[in-house]
């Protein structure tokens, strides 16, 4: 199996979590993969900086970056890592605030706000995704003309939005597909743990998305949702994630 | 009433998990048993929480006040790191709890 970023001059967060969820998933599954890396150097570079290189490097998966160097970057805040429970989603989140605060990066108010989003969503994927992979996450400062944003990235390979709702008999008939699945997970105290006292994390995420300018992206199976404070809970059919993808953008 | 310091007991800016709040089941557990009706959860320098913090911290409340047979309790969260938001007062919705923001620096919860 073959991931081609020949051509791309530009990729976002979430489409390296994607690369790396399809290829370790494939890769598990006994299939050689390879990772054909951008002609653009700077892209590159990039990549190998964000940790996908190495990560797929280490899982076995073919990546020619010969030549190409890794680059400290100032405004990467957590690199491509794995995490397994939730032992480990509490030391990322508290590195990355400590690395926050020394970082001058965007608004200092907005730090706890970057680690909570992120630990709620990390939180999800160890406790309900179920991943042959574990899941993989990154936290980055991203500035650009329309302005600057903390992107907060979480994906897995796991069991997806829906099957993990499905554990609950109660939603079981309420939730035909994974776009329905998604909204559904946003809402207060859903949970497929069936426990009263569950369910408000995902919801709390989508609360804090309703300030001005946040977004949010959740993939899951072939359901997505992207929300902003103007367009609230559109769901669709979509190409394939073979897990949950989780990606919040906050502006500062 | 019983002060509890939440920095002095997790030593971290960022209380997050549901495994963290259940490392300071023990100290809620002895408030209560020492008979302490009120309990003050004192967040100073603890910079964030989240949801699934707050309620695994609600829920251990509540079992540890039924093991002392009151079903009743009010906890005073003194130096939130946040202010009482949306999500705060749904999740006190779940616990059959009530949140109100007495002021900046003031949560009570109470059932």
């Amino acid at each position: 199996m073959d991931v081609d970023l020949r051509q791309c001059e530009f990729v976002r967060v979430p489409a390296a979590l994607w690369c790396v969820t399809y290829l370790l998933l494939a890769k598990r599954a006994g299939s050689e993969c390879r990772l054909l890396v951008p002609e653009n150097t700077d892209v590159c570079i990039y990549l190998k900086s964000l940790g996908l290189f190495k990560t797929l490097h280490y899982n076995g998966v073919e990546v020619d970056d010969v030549g190409i160097d890794e680059r400290p970057d100032s405004q990467l805040v957590v690199p491509l890592t794995r995490f397994d429970d939730e032992t480990e989603v509490d030391e990322i989140t508290n590195d990355a605030y400590e690395s926050l605060q020394g970082s001058g990066l965007g608004s200092p108010n907005l730090y706890p706000f970057v680690g909570e989003i992120f630990a709620e969503l990390a939180m999800n994927a160890v406790q309900h995704a179920d991943s042959s992979i574990g899941a993989y996450g990154v936290i980055q400062f991203h500035s650009s003309r329309s302005g600057q944003r903390f992107v907060c990235g979480v994906a897995d390979g796991g069991i997806g939005i829906r099957r993990s709702l499905e554990r609950n008999p109660a939603y079981k008939e309420f939730i035909p597909d994974d776009w329905t699945a998604i909204e559904y997970a946003l809402r207060e105290q859903v949970s497929g743990t069936g426990d009263a006292y569950r369910g408000f994390g995902l919801f709390g995420v989508s609360e804090d998305v309703r300030n001005p300018g946040w977004r949010m992206i959740i993939h899951s199976g072939i359901g997505s949702l992207r929300t902003t404070e103007e367009l609230e809970g559109a769901s669709q059919r979509t190409r394939l994630f073979p897990g949950t993808l989780a990606y919040v953008s906050i502006p500062t | 009433m019983k002060t509890l310091s939440l920095y002095r007991l997790l030593k971290r800016p960022m209380l997050v998990t549901r495994h963290a709040a259940r490392s300071i089941a023990p100290d809620i557990h002895d408030a209560f048993m020492e008979g302490h009706r009120e309990i003050v959860l004192d967040f100073l320098h603890i910079k964030g929480i989240s949801p699934s913090f707050l309620s695994e911290t609600l829920a251990i409340i509540g079992e540890c006040a039924r093991k002392v047979g009151g079903a009743r309790f009010r906890v005073v969260i003194k130096n939130p790191p946040t202010k009482l938001s949306t999500k705060f007062v749904a999740l006190g919705r779940g616990h059959r709890v009530k949140i109100r923001e007495r002021d900046r620096k003031t949560w009570i919860i109470t059932k």
